[in-house]
């Protein structure tokens, strides 16, 4: 037909006919006032749909942004509340930290194990933004760990999947604690340990950190009693399971105890 | 180039067949009488189809203007048979036929064949037309029977045509 490639003749066809049936739509809206109506509203219709598109594009790649924003405001909430607490806990004190005893800080956990005996995490904080050994690292959802050894910029964080960890624990409901302890098998489970058998525990029941450590604040929500067991006729055991699901984490919260160094300090002191 | 002033010629008849049906011939709401189908299916096949696009644009724009219509409607649904025309002429008949530009007769191509094409061209035209017509303003079953009643009133129409009109000029 003509010495033209064929996928110029296509272009131009595309082209022409688009010029063609806008300049069309153009002349028919322009001489009736219910086709010009509905012509009008389907174009602000596209209109409107592109913008959402673009606007859900932007907001897509600003998500990275906005989650760092709201992990500080996390941090900042969760510093405001522990001020409080402090402040209802001892309402006849002449004196209350007026930041709290605790202060967080946020953290991406860089590199983790899950399927071991002895699991740990890095994590991409370390002395440089004040980290020390001994801090706790928590979520909303529970305690992660105890950091064993920073550097510059890391943190080495033995995790509380690890069976020679345990942490104290109480339950909410009667403020009976005991020792909790990762069995080494279902990460999802741990058990808690020297509960005396007049607790009133019950299946369903609450368990939080007891705060009877300079490491992790008290009532951090753990999980639940799934299982009551006796032991030797004296003491309960019972099965929780964790609200932590530790194959999904990735922002964490380390807590610092700023009175830790002068708890350390007296405990040593008192065991001589 | 004789053969093409005879069939520029055979346009403008049917040009004033439009402009009479238009004015004179009342079929009701739901039949819309219309030779320029014919007109664009009928225009040179060696011709790219960006120039029949214009050419066919031109001929609905000129009819729009003539017969007292919404301005556009007629050019619209013209480009739209216009741009299909080629891949329909494909589709019916062999792309031997397209290469050699002819339309073929019913007696070369078949009754069944031919009428299949001619309705399949009136379909894209009048779904165009009426589409932007009714702009959503109709229920569907009265589109689809606006659709339905146009296509067949024109097919008779077209048949009618090209049986008096053009078999005798071939």
């Amino acid at each position: 037909m003509t010495g033209r490639p064929a996928l110029v003749r296509i272009a131009i066809n595309i082209v022409v006919f688009i010029a063609l049936e806008v300049l069309c739509l153009a002349m028919i809206a322009n001489n009736s006032v219910v086709q010009r109506y509905k012509i009008l509203g389907a174009i602000r219709e596209a209109q409107s749909a592109i913008w959402q598109k673009t606007s859900d594009i932007g907001s897509y790649f600003s998500l990275k942004k906005d989650n760092r924003l709201l992990v500080q405001e996390n941090v900042d909430l969760q510093r405001q509340l522990n001020m409080y607490k402090a402040m209802s806990a001892k309402p006849d004190t002449a004196f209350v930290h007026p930041a709290g005893l605790y202060s967080y800080m946020a953290a991406d956990i860089i590199k983790s194990t899950r399927g071991k005996q002895h699991n740990y995490m890095l994590i991409d904080k370390g002395t440089r933004a004040g980290v020390s050994e001994g801090m706790g690292v928590v979520t909303a959802n529970g305690i992660v760990g105890i950091i064993d050894a920073v550097s510059d910029n890391y943190s080495y964080v033995i995790s509380f999947l690890n069976t020679e960890q345990s942490v104290s624990a109480r339950l909410t409901k009667s403020d009976h604690f005991g020792l909790l302890r990762w069995e080494g098998v279902n990460p999802h489970k741990a058990t808690l340990t020297e509960i005396s058998l007049n607790c009133g525990a019950a299946v369903g029941d609450t368990v939080a950190t007891s705060g009877h450590s300079s490491i992790f604040p008290s009532d951090i929500p753990i999980g639940v009693v799934s299982k009551i067991k006796p032991v030797s006729g004296l003491y309960l055991s019972l099965e929780i399971d964790l609200f932590q699901d530790f194959n999904s984490l990735r922002h964490v919260y380390i807590v610092a105890n700023r009175d830790r160094k002068e708890i350390d300090e007296l405990e040593q002191g008192g065991e001589r | 180039m004789k053969d093409n002033w005879g069939r520029y010629v055979f346009f403008a008849a049917l040009l004033i067949i439009q402009i009479v049906l238009s004015g004179y011939v009342n079929l009701g709401p739901y039949i819309y009488l219309c030779c320029l189908p014919l007109i664009i299916i009928y225009l040179p096949l060696y011709q790219e189809t960006f120039i029949s696009m214009l050419i066919a644009f031109a001929f609905g724009l000129a009819v729009d203007v003539l017969c007292d219509g919404i301005v556009g409607l007629n050019a619209a649904a013209s480009v739209a048979l216009a741009a299909v025309r080629k891949p329909l002429f494909v589709a019916f008949f062999t792309r031997d036929n397209l290469e050699r530009a002819v339309l073929p007769t019913i007696s070369e191509s078949g009754v069944f064949k031919h009428i299949n094409f001619i309705f399949t061209s009136l379909l894209v035209y009048f779904l165009v037309y009426i589409c932007l017509d009714s702009v959503g303003m109709e229920s569907l079953q009265t589109t689809l029977l606006r659709l339905v009643l146009s296509c067949a009133a024109n097919l008779v129409l077209v048949l009618a045509i090209d049986y008096f009109m053009f078999n005798s000029r071939r």
